[in-house]
């Protein structure tokens, strides 16, 4: 399987205060790398604030990079002129959590779905046989290409921005919190019919949520951020080995009363982007801090399982098979 | 029980979005009430509180009972002594509840002032009190602080250390965790289900999260599009769910060790205002449909144990 996506060292930083008060910088990303391949779904989880949302639309371009590199299919896209730039969005889209905050709500659906074709210059014989043949992909009724989408409900609209999404045949496609507002019933929906149309159209998915148990089900890879940074890198299925994934794994319940969980507190406030520690940034909230953590960032290294963590006290007997403990 | 509501009607106009309500909760209880938008759980939880007058809407059938007394016909005067005293709200988002001018400490004060008929300094030791059973650190000086200080999960708490000032026998908590991160909504989950063991209070946890229900409640009352559809103690209900609903809900939220590709969603969508289908209202999307369901309404059937189930198709309790 080939490398579609490589990303190296990635940062970016805000500028924050103002005019009048003293300037002060944001880490919202920082030193971000991993590689995904084709056909494959790799999942970024972190809580609020943790830089996720960021860091799809720093792959994307939408914002420019403070460091680093990103690769797309072998090519490097910062060194890429506007135009060409341009071309190659073609090939990796964005699906928003609320699809109309990012299309004109005057906009048909049928106007929504053409606009990816006028932006990129793209003639069509018959638009109506393609508005109509995408609406069919993605199980909506073709009737639906006149509504507005006030007309429509919350798994529709999403429908609808998947169906733009795909239009102008994307390799790559980043999925932000795709189904964050929709109730549970049309969340299994949504995503059934995500991986439905990854095994049609051979797509690969960068897919970004807060929702650690619906990424461990969607996903083959799970990346988790703690406040800008890569804090382990993980095959979905297995066993946490920083201290932070563990804690969000406690707190996500499972639906099962035979499995409830005595819940350790966690104590300490997260830091604020603007005034991180020098060490790891988990340090104050975590159980198993030691002198080490508070002063010095451990880097990402791999596991004996290749599994990666960002950790100097990690779970290692958990992260590895049975085997080799 | 402490609260009872049996058959409670809810309507706007000429619309009844809330039909054939029947759940109750007792001291030292947890009763989770579950369901998608739409499903009517905040309005009942709006009739609980007396509050439906505020914002149009009546109780047109149907009974509340709160240890004893029937709140439906209670007068003004009566209901405002109850809210905020012996029953109290938590809501979702605290910033409904926190008045952002006033510093935090008085604000929990009010409570106490108004219902115990505490004075300043006997009500802002109690104050100091809850907010350090609630695991708020260093509690003289957050009491000083305004609502912007704080993190989204520390107003919670607040908002969780005003509903209780007033020395609460029922907590009616909607959504309490929606907004927060699943670190924080895993901690305050927790300090609810210790107050209810601590304190004997009877608790109403209205919530969207399955994960939530099996984790906190004794048990569930199930609802959809504005009525209840299956009311169970929580571990039968998630063992042998016995509304076609319950179990497609189970089945369509992703579990530990669950293989890629086997969720199954619920076909078709809630449906929503006035477009509601005759019969059973789930009819439309559900698997095991006979024509009779889509013609007749069923009827919550509680047994003596307490669980019931609005099915044609269940088998008796």
């Amino acid at each position: 399987m080939t490398e579609l996506l490589k990303v190296t060292g990635l940062s970016r930083r805000f500028a924050g205060g103002g005019l009048f008060r003293k300037r002060k910088v944001f880490h919202a990303v920082s030193d971000v790398s991993f590689t995904l391949k084709r056909g494959q779904i790799l999942g970024i989880v972190g809580e609020s604030g943790c830089g996720k949302s960021t860091l799809a639309r720093l792959v994307l371009r939408l914002i420019d990079a403070s460091e680093g590199q990103v690769t797309f299919d072998g090519v490097d896209m910062a060194s890429l002129p506007r135009r060409e730039l341009r071309r190659l969005r073609q090939r990796m889209q964005l699906v928003f959590q609320d699809p109309y905050s990012a299309i004109d709500p005057r906009y048909s659906v049928r106007d929504a779905l053409l606009e990816p074709f006028k932006v990129q210059g793209v003639k069509l014989g018959s638009p109506d046989e393609k508005v109509a043949s995408l609406l069919d992909m993605v199980g909506l009724n073709t009737s639906l290409a006149r509504s507005y989408p006030h007309q429509l409900s919350g798994g529709q609209k999403q429908r609808v921005g998947i169906a733009r999404a795909l239009a102008l045949n994307p390799s790559l496609v980043v999925l932000d919190e795709p189904t964050a507002s929709l109730d549970v019933s049309v969340q299994a929906q949504i995503v059934s019919l995500l991986e439905r149309l990854r095994h049609e159209l051979g797509l690969t998915y960068l897919f970004i949520s807060h929702d650690l148990g619906l990424v461990r089900y969607f996903c083959d890879q799970v990346l988790v951020m703690y406040l800008g940074r890569v804090v382990e890198v993980m095959p979905s299925d297995a066993e946490p080995a920083h201290p932070y994934t563990r804690a969000l794994l406690d707190s996500s319940f499972e639906p099962d009363p035979r499995q409830r969980r005595t819940i350790t507190r966690l104590s300490g406030e997260v830091p604020s982007g603007y005034d991180l520690p020098a060490g790891c940034a988990f340090a104050n909230r975590c159980p198993r801090v030691s002198d080490l953590c508070r002063g010095v960032l451990a880097p990402l290294s791999t596991l004996p399982n290749g599994q990666q963590v960002a950790c100097h006290n990690p779970l290692i007997d958990a992260a590895l098979p049975a085997a080799c403990r | 029980m402490l609260l009872t509501v049996d058959m409670l009607r809810i309507r706007f106009g000429a619309f009844s979005p809330v039909d054939q309500v029947t759940l109750g909760v007792d001291r030292g209880e947890i009763l989770g009430v579950v369901g998608e938008s739409g499903s009517g759980k905040s309005l009942t939880a709006t009739a609980i509180m007396g509050l439906l007058p505020r914002i149009g809407g009546q109780v047109a059938g149907g009974s509340i009972r709160f240890d004893g007394t029937d709140l439906v016909d209670l007068p003004e005067s009566q209901m405002r002594r109850l809210r905020g005293g012996r029953i109290a709200l938590i809501t979702q988002n605290p910033m409904t509840s926190l008045d952002p001018m006033m510093r935090i400490g008085p604000q929990i004060d009010q409570a106490a002032r108004l219902h115990l008929g505490l004075g300043r300094s006997a009500a802002r030791a109690r104050s100091l009190d809850l907010m350090a059973d609630l695991r708020i650190p260093d509690p003289a000086s957050v009491y000083d602080l305004f609502p912007h200080q704080l993190s989204g999960g520390m107003k919670q708490r607040i908002v969780i250390a005003m509903a209780l000032a007033g020395d609460p026998e029922l907590l009616i908590a909607d959504e309490p965790t929606t907004a927060l991160d699943v670190t924080v909504q895993a901690q305050i989950v927790q300090i609810l289900v210790d107050l209810v063991r601590q304190r004997g209070l009877g608790l109403i946890l209205i919530t969207h999260d399955m994960g939530v229900v099996a984790q906190a409640c004794d048990r569930v009352a199930v609802m959809y599009c504005g009525r209840v559809v299956e009311l169970a103690r929580v571990d039968a209900l998630f063992e042998h769910p016995r509304h076609p609903y319950t179990q497609a809900l189970i089945r369509c939220i992703p579990r530990n060790g669950m293989a890629r590709g086997t969720m199954t969603a619920i076909p078709g969508m809630v449906p929503t205002g006035m477009t509601q289908p005759p019969g059973c209202r789930f009819n439309p999307r559900c698997a095991r449909v006979e024509s009779r369901c889509r013609v007749d309404i069923p009827e919550l059937l509680v047994g003596p144990s307490g669980n019931g189930v609005a099915c044609h198709l269940a088998e008796a309790a």
